[in-house]
């Protein structure tokens, strides 16, 4: 099947609403998984949103949108904003949050005994405080230490992955915002173990030898937090997992 | 309708991260490739659309 983008261009809503149409006729829901969602803000020239918001309210395909960046998804959807076409629609968000210790070492357990392989607690605390409870790094792990039956050689290349992996994707985040690239490393590197707003402010000053407006760095910071590589823990900032807080 | 005969029409964003900006090129190119794989009957059930047509493949 050929889609054209050209002179004579296929309508993204004529296709949700043929969708539609087949849904209803073969009597199967049509759903529309789109993964890492929040690529969708890089969208020049077309607003995605109003077949979205067409689909939405008058045809039966339905959405799936899914995002390692929660606060980006949120942003490209403006549901909050009068002005978009989803404002006030109605969404369920589903997070996914890293395991918490107890549930991340009984993951592992249960990893291990499908390959009837017995590795021990302290260890397994280990690649926890180490690498922290996203279930991918904790199955990576797993699957490291299946294939070389050594715990460090498979904890470091855990590590080395997780770090290469976020420095990836901080130099993918930083595409459209080379200006403010020192600022931003500065932002991560302050919030390394814990820094409140203040805290961060004083380290930009610090580096620039000028005031910095207090509007933009709680900007520069929101954008941190959207892009899950900071979370707000009660004052402070700190790195959204451990990984994190390495690859800085 | 039944959600367990669902028909699932997955668009994977990922290899855009490293890129700047997105066109609807890209959008259309990704959801054609999604669209591959429908049975048979749905696609030829899509072609009427103005911009679609059936591969001979």
């Amino acid at each position: 099947m050929k889609l054209s983008w050209g002179n004579e261009k296929v309508e993204l809503s004529d296709i949700l609403e043929r969708l539609s149409d087949i849904s209803e006729k073969e009597n199967r829901a049509v759903i529309i998984v789109i993964d890492e969602s929040q690529e969708l803000r890089k969208l020049k020239g077309y607003n995605l949103l109003s077949p979205i918001a067409y689909a939405y309210d008058n045809l039966s395909t339905k959405f799936i949108l899914t995002g390692s960046e929660i606060g980006m998804v949120h942003k490209f959807l403006k549901l909050n904003d009068p002005k978009s076409p989803l404002f006030g629609r109605a969404m369920s968000d589903v997070v996914v949050k890293p395991f918490p210790k107890e549930v991340a070492l009984e993951f592992m357990r249960r990893g291990f005994d499908q390959f009837s392989v017995k590795v021990e607690d302290k260890l397994l605390e280990e690649v926890y405080e180490e690498v922290g409870g996203i279930p991918g790094w904790l199955t990576y792990y797993g699957f490291q230490y299946i294939q070389e039956r050594d715990h460090k050689k498979a904890l470091a290349k855990t590590i080395h992955s997780g770090v290469s992996l976020i420095r990836r994707e901080f130099n993918n985040f930083l595409i459209g915002r080379e200006v403010a690239k020192r600022r931003y490393y500065t932002i991560v590197k302050t919030c390394k173990k814990g820094g409140r707003w203040s805290d961060i402010r004083r380290a930009l000053e610090a580096q620039e030898g000028l005031k910095v407006d207090d509007k933009k760095v709680t900007e520069l910071i929101q954008n941190l937090v959207d892009a899950s590589f900071l979370v707000k823990d009660g004052e402070e900032y700190r790195p959204a997992d451990v990984l994190i807080g390495q690859a800085f | 309708m039944k959600e367990t005969d669902a028909l699932w029409i997955y668009l994977d964003l990922r290899k855009f991260e490293a890129k700047g900006y997105l066109s609807y090129r890209d959008i259309v190119l990704e959801l054609e490739k999604s669209l591959q794989g429908l049975p048979k009957k749905i696609k030829k059930m899509l072609v009427p659309i103005k911009g679609s047509q059936l591969s001979r493949s």
